[in-house]
């Protein structure tokens, strides 16, 4: 009995969350949204959650003090995160690989690729450093 | 979890001496009686308009509707504004003028009867069923019906240009 | 999801529309090439957009579109009639698309077989395959070649797909060569050697810089290495001498050292400057025609919402503006009344700007019709010339939309019915090419569209009798020439025998006309036979504010617009005397005026007063006095529809929330006085 993964997403632009999650939903997977960190953080306390897909820039709380967040915490430092995002800058790019982030995402995304790397995620595959 | 017999909530209201129910999603409000602008040139029981909210909303009067005798607008005299449906189109709204608003109510849908025979053709239309309740007889209207077959509504044919003067 | 794609969607729609405009214009002038890059560039727009949402389908056919323009623009092919056809049938099958992106519609799915064909043939004629790593053709941005080594950590499973997206990430960057090296001759991150290490050697040409590459590589630093290095400033791997040179490298199976690698880059640059400077002079002329080329004027895209609250406030501001203007009145404070005139002009400036924003240019028009002409004049073997007068007058974007169909329907009757053939025109002595013009301009406060063609013309006898055969008049019923034509107008009148493929399709001359009516317009048709037929349809500017005259009658308050007014005279009660609706005249200053007594239009039985005002507007040339009791002010009115149940009722246009929260109703005055036949002035 495999049960659907479950993924988190979280980005602030309504269109784009709703997107997301359609997409995600006939992909397979299913889909909790929240509409920044502050939120995602909040539902990952009630629920239970497999990936986070979250956006770099959002208000409150953005995505890389999210990924802080969950990578300090015993109970989801092992969930792995993605972000999908415009931010292109590479320096961001290495802080959040440092704290642990699993893959960048550029929008608008290549779908083979984003599906790939969410599949990656979801399988484990990383052999952390 | 469903219950035996559905029910559905309804607003009721009087025309004289007859009590009559609308489902409660065909309401969207009901107002007092306010003052009314008449428009010219309109048939008898398009009353007039109304200022609702910054909107204009037509009103009619439902006793010389349903062909019973008109009578004045008491402190009890009510406007349920109704949204109709027509034709897949945008929503229409419209006021009833009606003598008295009486109660929302729940009836289980097997309460409720088929029509009787019905000698007014006009209130033949609409009316989709009947319920006893306690002493009285209450009739369930279906607003749609009310106007569809209006000739207010028939939006194929508008006056050619030459007309003939009167 | 929907909103992004109704977005995407909107969007997409405008780009065809641009595209087939573009199109059309190349028709003209096949050699202009800013044209061809237009549709080259729009076509890869839509192509991104549909691949990011996953529309195969479109982002499929517009890639291979984009090929056939590439070639074109690069001059390996030349526009021809068949190519522009073909383009314009594609088009056309994406907007179906657009709507049907899973092809419910098997038509679709047929078509959609078709174009794909049929654009493949052409492209298999260029000889433009794909090879395994996509050799993207030039854009317009500066990219520079950079050389990677692609090591990999550990052994990589064969099928391992993590190389194949990675690859698919860096063909995204640029134009890129990708060698694959099995057998490892390099030794990896950890000195070790081995046959199973492999590695890649890759080139890569992009404008998005080393960071974007060091990005790429930066989530799987734990699988492979990359060394990065910049080789050239140019795009090497659109030269045919690089891409030999590397492959015979590659094929000699030596370990590619850098500066081996960057010694023949920069011998290949010199071969390269040497050959651009010759080109130089004739391309920087081309090159700097395409800047300049300027097709659009500043405009900016807005979207409708935005647009419609916009309105909105304005329309919620002109009324309280009105409240406001009420309150200083009935108060009497000399500054606020003050304040309260410069907001009404304030008011009345915002509100002519913003409803002008939703006026468009009839001009938008004109494509639709080019291609219909275009494409009817085909098949029915006739010869057209189009022409457009007037194009900048302008119209609210809602009645363009509302009558497009209406008007491609007159036209396509034009061309079916109207116009005759070569031979026939011929006979007659006139130039066998038709001409249908399409005039727009203002006329008072409507603007007239009219078509005219010099074909056949209308027979009115022949309309006559069919009218008779109808039931639709009466044989001795007297009509003048006008009544009859606009008979063609009443519902059932065209059926089956005069409808044709081409104009048939359920669209009759009564649904025009309702159509026109929706929109508060009215149309007409002139005709002579042998000379041509021309259709005015009259329509409104805009719809929502009104400066309105406010007057009383009885106890209606009414408002004619001030557009429509002429003067106002006041004339005492017993000189209008007559019972009847419509006024014999009205002598007023010496002249006879035919006036509408409103009271008794309107039924109004209150206590006639001692004077009355006479409103005088002008109809059809000629000045009307409406009489009314009195007039209140002069307002900028807020125009709210009446509703579906006030259908009828054509003289009014509507109704008016006045600043004490009652209800004014807005006379339509020239539907008002086209109810009455004129009355002969003695």
């Amino acid at each position: 009995m495999a049960m659907k993964k479950r993924i988190l997403v979280v980005e602030d632009f309504k269109s784009i969350r709703d997107y997301l999650c359609q997409f995600l939903g006939t992909q397979g997977y299913q889909t909790l949204a929240a509409t920044d960190g502050q939120h995602a953080l909040e539902i990952l306390e009630i629920e239970k959650v497999d990936l986070i897909i979250s956006d770099f820039n959002m208000p409150k709380v953005n995505g890389m003090e999210l990924l802080n967040e969950i990578k300090k915490s015993p109970a989801f430092s092992n969930i792995p995160v993605i972000f999908l995002t415009t931010e292109k800058s590479l320096d961001k790019m290495k802080e959040a690989r440092e704290a642990g982030l699993f893959a960048w995402i550029k929008k608008p995304y290549n779908a083979p690729t984003f599906l790939a790397n969410i599949d990656r995620a979801l399988a484990n595959e990383r052999v952390s450093s | 979890m469903e219950s035996e017999s559905i029910t559905q909530t309804y607003v009721t209201f009087h025309l004289a001496e007859e009590l009559f129910a609308i489902k409660v999603f065909e309401v969207q409000e009901i107002l007092e009686m306010t003052s009314l602008t008449k428009v010219p040139e309109s048939s008898v029981f398009l009353k007039g308009i109304i200022n609702l909210r910054g909107n204009i909303l037509p009103v009619v009067d439902t006793r010389i509707k349903f062909g019973m005798e008109e009578a004045n607008y008491t402190s009890r005299t009510r406007v349920i504004v109704i949204n109709l449906k027509l034709n897949n189109k945008q929503p229409l709204l419209l006021g009833l003028i009606v003598d008295a608003v009486t109660d929302v109510i729940e009836l289980p849908e097997d309460s409720i009867l088929p029509p009787p025979e019905i000698n007014d053709l006009k209130k033949a239309a609409y009316v989709t069923g009947i319920v006893k309740r306690e002493q009285n007889f209450l009739m369930i209207l279906n607003t749609t019906k009310i106007f569809s077959t209006d000739e207010t509504f028939q939006i194929s044919t508008l006056a050619p240009e030459a007309q003939v003067a009167e | 999801m929907k909103e992004y794609q109704a977005e995407f969607l909107e969007d997409a729609l405008d780009l065809l529309a641009d595209i087939e405009k573009t199109l059309l214009e190349l028709e003209n002038s096949p050699e202009q090439e800013s044209l061809v890059e237009e549709v080259f560039r729009i076509m890869h727009t839509i192509k991104g957009a549909a691949n990011m949402f996953g529309l195969e389908a479109i982002g499929n056919l517009t890639h291979q579109i984009e090929n056939i323009y590439d070639a074109i623009r690069s001059k390996q092919y030349r526009i021809t009639e068949e190519v522009l056809t073909l383009t314009l049938q594609a088009v056309d099958h994406l907007r179906n698309l657009l709507n049907d992106r899973s092809f419910k519609n098997p038509v679709n799915k047929e078509t959609h077989k078709r174009i794909e064909g049929q654009i493949g043939k052409l492209l298999s004629t260029l000889q433009l395959g794909e090879p395994t790593f996509l050799i993207q053709k030039k854009e317009y941005t500066n990219r520079i070649t950079y050389y990677l080594i692609l090591k990999p950590l550990s052994f990589i499973d064969p099928d391992d797909s993590t190389t194949a997206y990675l690859f698919s990430e860096l063909e995204e960057l640029g134009n890129c060569k990708i060698t694959e090296h099995k057998r490892g001759n390099r030794p990896n991150n950890k000195g070790e050697e081995g046959d199973f290490f492999g590695y890649w050697d890759i080139y890569l040409a992009t404008d998005q810089g080393k960071e974007a590459i060091e990005g790429l590589f930066l989530f799987v630093d734990d699988q492979f290495t990359v060394e990065i290095f910049e080789v050239a400033v140019i795009d090497l791997l659109e030269r045919e001498e690089f891409h030999e040179k590397i492959d015979e490298l590659e094929e000699k199976g030596e370990i590619l050292e850098l500066e081996s690698l960057q010694a023949y880059v920069n011998e290949l640059l010199e071969i390269i400057r040497l050959k651009e400077v010759k080109l130089l002079d004739t391309d920087t002329e081309s090159a700097s025609e395409d800047i300049i080329s300027t097709k659009k004027p500043n405009t900016l895209k807005v979207s409708r919402e935005k647009v419609d609250k916009m309105m909105n406030w304005v329309s919620e501001l002109v009324m309280m503006q009105g409240a406001l203007k009420m309150l200083a009145q009935n108060n009497k404070i000399a500054e606020l009344s003050a304040v309260a005139e410069k907001i009404d002009l304030i008011t009345g400036g915002l509100r002519n700007t913003v409803f002008s924003i939703s006026l468009v240019p009839v001009e938008v028009l004109m494509t639709h019709f080019s291609r219909l002409i275009r494409d009817l004049s085909k098949s029915l073997g006739k010869e057209v010339t189009f022409s457009m007068q007037g194009k900048d007058t302008e119209l609210d974007k809602k009645i363009i939309d509302q009558l497009t169909e209406p008007l491609l329907h007159i036209l396509r009757n034009s061309l079916d019915h109207g116009l005759e053939t070569p031979e026939e025109r011929r006979k007659a002595g006139k130039p066998p090419q038709g001409q249908i013009v399409l005039k727009a301009f203002y006329s008072g406060r409507h603007v007239v569209i009219q078509l005219e063609d010099d074909g056949r013309g209308i027979d009115v006898e022949r309309i006559r009798k069919k009218a008779e055969e109808k039931g639709l008049i009466s044989r001795d019923e007297s009509l003048s020439e006008q009544e009859i034509l606009q008979l063609i107008f009443a519902p059932g009148f065209s059926t089956a025998e005069n409808v044709t493929d081409v104009s048939g399709r359920g669209v009759g001359m009564d649904v025009v006309k309702q159509k026109v009516n929706e929109v508060k317009g009215t149309v007409a048709i002139q005709s002579e036979i042998g000379k041509g037929t021309t259709l005015s349809l009259k329509l409104p500017l805009t719809l929502s504010i009104v400066e309105g005259l406010l007057v009383q009658t009885g106890e209606l308050t009414l408002a004619i617009p001030m557009a429509a007014v002429h003067q106002c005279y006041r004339v005492k009660a017993t000189e209008v005397t007559e019972a009847k609706r419509f006024n014999a005249a009205i002598t007023v200053e010496g002249k006879q005026l035919p006036a509408l007594n409103l009271r008794e239009t309107f039924g109004i039985l209150s206590a006639v007063p001692a004077t009355y005002i006479l409103v005088s507007v002008i109809y059809q040339g000629q000045e009307f006095a409406l009489i009314v009791d009195k007039v209140i002010d002069q307002q900028q009115l807020v125009l709210k529809p009446l509703g579906a149940m006030y259908q009828q009722h054509d003289f009014l246009s509507g109704a008016s929330i006045l600043g004490d929260g009652s209800l004014a109703l807005i006379l339509d005055v020239e539907q008002l006085l086209s109810r009455f036949k004129t009355v002969s002035l003695p």
